[in-house]
């Protein structure tokens, strides 16, 4: 007697499923004016791009040689995080990632979907910062992600969003930070916020962060902050249910800063 | 995926009135850990546990919380616990018993022996969070009950019902132990005609979402196929293909640890027990091969002569066993008799 079993008669890929939602300033600033003077920057930006500055303005933080725009190195890390988790065996089929741009334009720029299915976006820094706007938009993103994994039968995890600029918003944060402290009150969303260079508005960032303080990169080290990224999202999706996840707060070092 | 399966009619289980038909009760209990716990080399945190006789059997899977140090001794415990209080009960109490009251007692006893299990060994009672689940079925009833997000099926020969669905919160990670304050409301308990089903299954959530379409509410083929197994074949293979066949290609699907308890109820008439080979026989009539095993089918083919005319009979030849072994293989058979009223 041969006791056998096909492969259809089992339901496959039943992983619960972790969306994580980037908002991704590709202002102007981001390719390459990071470390203008401050003034430069609000300059800039109250004039939404239209103003092209002369390089001597930039008396401080002048390019040098080898010197890379904080938008290459983001999009560097993020393509390094996009395979890090392609080649994690349970964070592939479990981890869903959507990226919105926020520059000239607020844009889904990779939306959800199984990772082995996506493209990592090709970043264009451009524009101001419309953080209010892209952070409403990655919310309401999450929202129907949420709704389709409970309309298809599937479990998932707390939505993850990370929130990663190099200056302020250019537009209004006010319905955004009302929507996260209600999430963030009812424990429905894990967010992160990450200054890039020294003119990032961490005070104002901590108003779309409640639940825990805007961290500042150190430096250019997206390569770092993505590697400890991909390594706890992996976590939670290897994760069991009833376990509440202790992030590596002491990886952080590596990478960022209060 | 194919149409709602129905468990496969078999002629055994269908055999023309006879004067004598057995049944019997088998199970199955198996516990591994998840593919999430290769890298970290973490032990399994599911436990699972089963008794089977020829009128009672009970089935009890725990799924230890990930995040609590301790989770699969909780788990170990819990099972073991939930066992032993459930082979207390005999068929008449099963037959009489509040399932209710049967839930919170075991509820209490369990939670109670695994706080000071906890305590005496100097953690905390929620470093042993886990859930539980256990069916104990026995003559006509059954008692089925779910803490947590495990699930358990009742398998018919012509439906498969989720008797307790699992009790999950929005999120993945979120769910109910039996350390959580408040958990004795969380209970989901179900009783009835245990004759409604061939079998039934309990599974943590790994394996449970790879049998069960939540949206839809259809069942994998898979589990109809190993109740049915159970009517084709010896337990002994059935179990080992359940181990290697069953666990390895859930597992493919799912992280997360996999636990599967089941029990079966098999009915056959004697002649069709006298056709099987003598390890299958021994098997199925609970005893060892040998003298005990000849000595049981003589004494289930006096038993058959009493309810039957006996003229169409021919004499049976002189049995040596004494007036005592016969009547306790005679108790034995009329429990399996009796399981098949």
């Amino acid at each position: 007697m041969t006791l056998t079993l096909k492969q259809d008669d089992f339901f496959s890929n039943p992983s619960p499923r972790l969306p994580v939602a980037f908002v991704l300033d590709t202002s102007t600033s981001m390719g390459g004016r990071a470390d203008y003077p401050a003034w430069v920057l609000k300059l800039a930006t109250s004039l939404d791009g239209l103003l092209t500055i002369p390089a001597h303005l930039a008396q401080h933080g002048k390019p040098t040689a080898g010197w890379v725009p904080p938008i290459n190195e983001l999009q560097q890390g993020l393509g390094s995080f996009y395979n890090a988790l392609l080649e994690d065996e349970i964070a592939r089929w479990s981890v869903e990632l959507c990226v919105v741009g926020c520059g000239r334009q607020v844009e889904i720029l990779d939306d959800f979907g199984p990772i082995d299915q996506a493209t990592v976006p090709a970043l264009v820094a451009d524009g101001p910062t419309p953080l209010g706007e892209a952070i409403n938009v990655a919310l309401d993103a999450l929202e129907q992600r949420k709704a389709l994994y409970q309309q298809a039968g599937l479990d998932y995890y707390q939505p993850w969003l990370v929130i990663m600029t190099d200056g302020q918003a250019t537009d209004s944060l006010d319905r955004a930070e009302l929507r996260i402290r209600e999430l963030c009150k009812n424990k429905r969303i894990t967010i992160f916020a990450l200054g890039i260079g020294n003119d990032a508005n961490l005070k104002e960032l901590a108003r779309v962060t409640p639940a825990r303080p805007p961290l500042r990169l150190q430096g250019l080290r997206f390569q770092e902050f993505f590697q400890w990224l991909s390594a706890s999202v992996e976590q939670v999706s290897a994760s069991q249910p009833g376990e509440t996840i202790k992030l590596d707060l002491s990886g952080i070092a590596a990478w960022g800063e209060l | 995926m194919n149409e709602q399966p129905t468990l496969t009619e078999h002629p055994e289980n269908h055999e023309p009135s006879s004067p004598i038909r057995l049944g019997r009760w088998f199970g199955h209990a198996r516990s591994v850990a998840g593919r999430s716990h290769d890298r970290t080399g973490a032990p399994c945190q599911d436990a699972s546990r089963y008794f089977d006789g020829p009128d009672i059997a009970i089935a009890v899977i725990a799924d230890g919380a990930g995040s609590r140090q301790h989770s699969q001794l909780g788990a170990q415990l819990a099972a073991d616990c939930t066992l032993l209080w459930l082979q207390a009960l005999s068929v008449h109490d099963i037959a009489a018993a509040d399932e209710q009251l049967v839930t919170r007692v075991i509820y209490e006893a369990v939670r109670s022996q695994v706080v000071q299990a906890a305590l005496a060994a100097g953690h905390e009672p929620d470093d042993y969070a886990c859930t539980l689940g256990f069916v104990i079925a026995g003559g006509k009833r059954f008692i089925a009950a779910n803490l947590g997000d495990g699930l358990i099926f009742g398998v018919g020969r012509e439906t498969i019902e989720l008797l307790t669905p699992p009790d999950r919160g929005e999120f993945a990670n979120v769910t109910w132990f039996l350390t959580s304050p408040g958990s004795h409301t969380r209970w989901s308990i179900r009783s009835g005609d245990a004759d409604l089903y061939a079998g039934f299954v309990l599974c943590t959530d790994g394996v449970g979402d790879t049998l069960w379409h939540r949206p839809t509410g259809r069942f994998a083929p898979a589990l109809t196929q190993i109740v049915g197994w159970f009517s084709q074949t010896s337990a002994t293979e059935v179990r080992d293909s359940i181990n290697q066949t069953f666990l390895p290609m859930a597992r493919q699907r799912t992280t997360d640890d996999c636990t599967i308890a089941l029990i079966c109820r098999t009915v056959f008439t004697l002649e069709h027990i006298e056709g099987f080979s003598l390890a299958r026989q021994a098997e199925f009539l609970g005893i060892r091969k040998g003298n005990g095993l000849r000595n049981r089918l003589d004494t289930a083919r006096n038993l058959r002569r009493e309810t039957e005319n006996e003229s169409t009979h021919e004499p049976l030849p002189p049995n040596s066993m004494t007036e005592r072994t016969a009547e306790r293989h005679a108790d034995y058979l009329r429990r399996m008799m009796r399981a098949n009223d």
